[in-house]
C-alpha cells in the first residue's frame, strides 16, 4: 500500500524528500493537489468551486496549472494526482475542465481525482488515471460498479465505511484500485452529502453547530436522567469525536485487503505539520508488511503522535472495530 | 400541470397518529413515507408500524410515496429486500418512489413495477447553506437529465430541492418546506445517547430509534438548525415560498418539533 500524501508547495516536496522513512517516493508514495485558477472565477464566478477546497484559496490549493507542473517536475517520478472534485458542476463548467484536464495531461499529472460522476470519460480521453472522490459517495457495492461503469480506474471509499464493508465492495468490484483514509481530519458527516459550504469565513458546518446556541429537545428535556445521557453524549459527539482521526491500527487489515493507497488528509495543513505523522505512517507501513496477523502488528507497530491525548475508545479512529469490536 | 401537494412522514412514521391531524397532512395527496437519510431507521422500522401508516394513508383516500435512503454495504441486501417487500404488499398504494442513490436509480427498473421515479433529496450535490444567503440550492441537476427525461440513461419523474429557484428542466420539481436539509453522516449522535462510549456513533448493531423522542436545535447569526436523526436542516426563513415548483412537500418533522423550532 502507498501513501497518498497531499503538497501545496515546493516546500511541502522538499520536507517529503528529507523523509528517510518514506524510502523511494517512486514506489511508496503518490501525491495529490489543487490549484486556484483566475480565469475560473472569471468565467463561473469567485464563489464557484473547482475544487473541494477552493474557498480555501492559497491556503490548500497551488496558484495556477504552471506550479501545478512545476511541482510534477520536481515530484521526479512520483505519481501526481489533481483534484477537480466539486460535485457539481454545470454543463459549461464540465466543458470548461476538458481543456483544463487537457492542459493538466500536457504539465505531466497522472490522474484527477473527480467528484463528478460525468467527468471520468473525459480524464480518460486525455490519458489521465480518473478518481472517484469521495464526494461521489461510494457507500455499497452498486455505487462502486456504477463509478467502474462510468469509467472511473480508482474509487476512494468513504471515511465512514467499517473494513467490513470496504472487504466486501473490494471482493464484488474487484477490477478497481481502492484508496482509503488514514490520517488526520476526521469527519463527522458524510463527505458526499454534506452540502454546506467549507470555507475559512464560517468554518465546516459541524464546527459552526459546536459553536452556536443550543438546546437538547425532546425526551431530553423531561427528567435530568434522560438530559444527563443526552448532555454526556452531546459532549462526547462535539467536543471528543473524530478531532484528530487516526487509522494506524488498521494499517495492516487495509494492507492485507489489498487497498491501493491510504489517504493523508491535509491539503491546508503544509508539510511541516504532517512530517511526524508521515514518518509514523512509513514506519507501521513497514512493520505491517512483516506481520503475519492484525495482533501482531499491534504489538510492534509504532504508536502515532499525541496517542495520549487522542487514542481514547475509539473517539478518534477511522476504524475502531480494529480494537473495540 | 397543477400543483400537487405531499406531506412527508419520513424519519418520523411512529408519529402518524399526531400527524395524520395536521393542516398540511390533510390538504396533501401524497405521504411520503421511510427516510431519506437512515438506512438504520428504513431497516428498524417494526412491520406493525409500516402497516399502521399505510392503513391510515389508505384509509384517508391518499397515496404513498415511498422514500429510500442511500443503503450503506451492510445494508444494502436488507434495504433492496424491504422496498420489493413493501412494493409487493402495498402495489397500488405505493404510487411512487424516491431514490437517493444513484446506482439505486439505476437498478429501479427492476423493482420499481414501472412506478415513477423521483431523484430525491441527496441526488443533488448542490451547495445550500442559509449562512451564505447566496449559495441557495438552484436546478442544477436538470442540466445531466436529458430532454426525453432520463438521468444516467433511466427515466426519471422529477427531482427533489430545498428551496424554491426559477430554473426549470425537463422533468417535474418538488421543493421541500420548512425544512432544507443541509448536511448528515452515518456517525448519529441522536442515535448513541444511551450507548456506552466504545459503542457510540457507529451504530454497528442496528439502531432502536431514539430520534423518536430526541433532536438537537441549535442557533446562531440568525438561523435556526435542526439535528433530527442523522440530518441536519436549517428552518426556512419566514417568507420563502415555493415558487413555481410542481410540488410541494411539507416536511412532518416540522410539526413535530414545532415548539422547540
Amino acid at each position: 500500500m502507498r501513501l497518498l500524501v497531499p503538497v501545496n508547495s515546493g516546500e511541502d516536496l522538499k520536507i517529503l524528500k528529507k523523509l528517510k522513512e518514506a524510502g523511494d517516493l517512486r514506489e511508496t508514495t503518490e501525491l495529490y493537489m489543487g490549484f486556484d485558477l483566475p480565469e475560473w472565477y472569471e468565467r463561473f464566478g469567485p464563489d464557484e468551486d473547482l475544487n473541494r477546497m477552493s474557498a480555501f484559496r492559497k491556503e490548500a490549493n497551488l496558484s495556477g496549472i504552471e506550479q501545478v507542473s512545476e511541482l510534477i517536475r520536481a515530484a521526479s517520478g512520483i505519481d501526481v494526482y489533481i483534484t477537480l472534485n466539486g460535485a457539481d458542476y454545470t454543463p459549461e463548467e464540465e466543458e470548461f475542465l476538458d481543456e483544463v484536464m487537457a492542459q493538466l495531461a500536457d504539465a505531466g499529472a497522472f490522474g484527477v481525482i473527480l467528484g463528478d460522476l460525468f467527468l471520468a470519460e473525459t480524464a480518460i480521453r486525455h490519458g489521465l488515471k480518473p478518481v472517484a472522490s469521495t464526494m461521489t459517495g461510494i457507500y455499497n457495492k452498486d455505487m462502486a460498479r456504477l463509478c467502474v461503469d462510468m469509467g472511473f480506474q480508482r474509487l476512494i471509499l468513504p471515511r465512514d465505511l467499517t473494513l467490513e464493508e470496504i472487504k466486501e465492495i473490494m471482493e464484488a468490484v474487484p477490477e478497481a484500485e481502492y484508496e482509503c483514509f488514514l490520517m488526520r481530519n476526521g469527519c463527522r458527516y458524510s463527505d458526499s452529502n454534506c452540502l454546506a459550504r467549507h470555507s475559512s469565513q464560517y468554518g465546516a458546518i459541524c464546527t459552526y453547530l459546536d459553536r452556536s446556541q443550543y438546546s437538547l429537545c425532546g425526551k431530553a428535556a423531561e427528567s435530568f436522567t434522560e438530559h444527563d445521557a443526552s448532555l454526556y453524549n452531546h459532549h462526547l459527539f462535539a467536543s471528543a469525536y473524530q478531532k484528530a482521526a487516526c487509522g494506524m491500527c488498521a494499517l495492516w487489515d487495509l494492507q492485507s485487503l489489498g487497498v491501493t493507497a491510504g489517504k493523508v488528509v491535509g491539503r491546508a495543513d503544509g508539510g511541516r505539520s504532517l512530517l511526524s505523522d508521515l514518518s509514523d505512517l512509513f514506519y507501521d507501513l513497514k512493520i505491517a508488511g512483516r506481520c503475519g496477523s492484525r495482533q501482531e502488528y499491534l504489538e510492534k507497530m509504532r504508536m502515532p503522535r499525541h496517542y495520549d491525548s487522542i487514542c481514547y475508545q475509539g473517539l478518534n479512529c477511522y476504524y475502531p472495530e480494529v480494537r473495540y469490536r | 400541470m397543477t400543483r400537487q401537494y405531499a406531506y412527508s412522514i419520513c424519519d418520523m412514521m411512529d408519529r402518524i397518529g399526531p400527524a395524520s391531524v395536521q393542516e398540511e397532512f390533510r390538504k396533501a395527496g401524497l405521504i411520503y413515507i421511510g427516510s431519506y437519510f437512515c438506512d438504520l431507521y428504513f431497516l428498524s422500522v417494526p412491520e406493525k408500524v409500516w402497516e399502521a401508516v399505510l392503513e391510515e394513508i389508505s384509509g384517508q383516500n391518499k397515496n404513498a410515496v415511498l422514500v429510500v435512503p442511500v443503503p450503506s454495504q451492510r445494508n444494502l441486501d436488507a434495504v433492496k429486500e424491504k422496498v420489493r417487500h413493501l412494493l409487493k404488499s402495498w402495489p397500488e398504494l405505493i404510487a411512487e418512489l424516491v431514490v437517493n442513490d444513484p446506482a439505486f436509480l439505476l437498478s429501479s427498473g427492476e423493482w420499481g413495477g414501472g412506478r415513477d421515479v423521483w431523484c430525491g433529496r441527496l441526488f443533488s450535490k448542490e451547495i445550500r447553506d442559509p449562512r451564505y444567503p447566496h449559495f441557495r440550492q438552484n436546478d442544477r441537476i436538470s442540466g445531466h437529465i436529458s430532454e426525453d427525461g432520463t438521468l444516467l440513461g433511466t427515466k426519471v419523474a422529477g427531482y427533489e430541492k430545498e428551496m424554491y429557484s426559477d430554473g426549470r428542466g425537463s422533468v417535474s420539481a418538488a421543493v421541500h418546506v420548512p425544512l432544507s436539509y443541509i448536511s448528515m453522516g452515518r456517525h448519529c449522535e441522536i442515535g448513541s445517547i444511551r450507548r456506552t462510549v466504545t459503542e457510540k456513533f457507529r451504530l454497528w448493531d442496528g439502531c432502536s430509534r431514539p430520534c423518536r423522542e430526541n433532536w438537537n436545535v441549535y442557533r446562531n447569526g440568525g438561523v435556526t438548525f435542526l439535528k433530527f436523526g442523522r440530518a441536519v436542516y436549517a428552518l426556512q426563513k419566514h417568507g420563502e415560498d415555493a415558487g413555481s415548483a410542481d410540488r410541494v412537500i411539507y416536511d412532518g418533522i416540522a410539526d413535530l418539533v414545532r415548539e422547540d423550532i
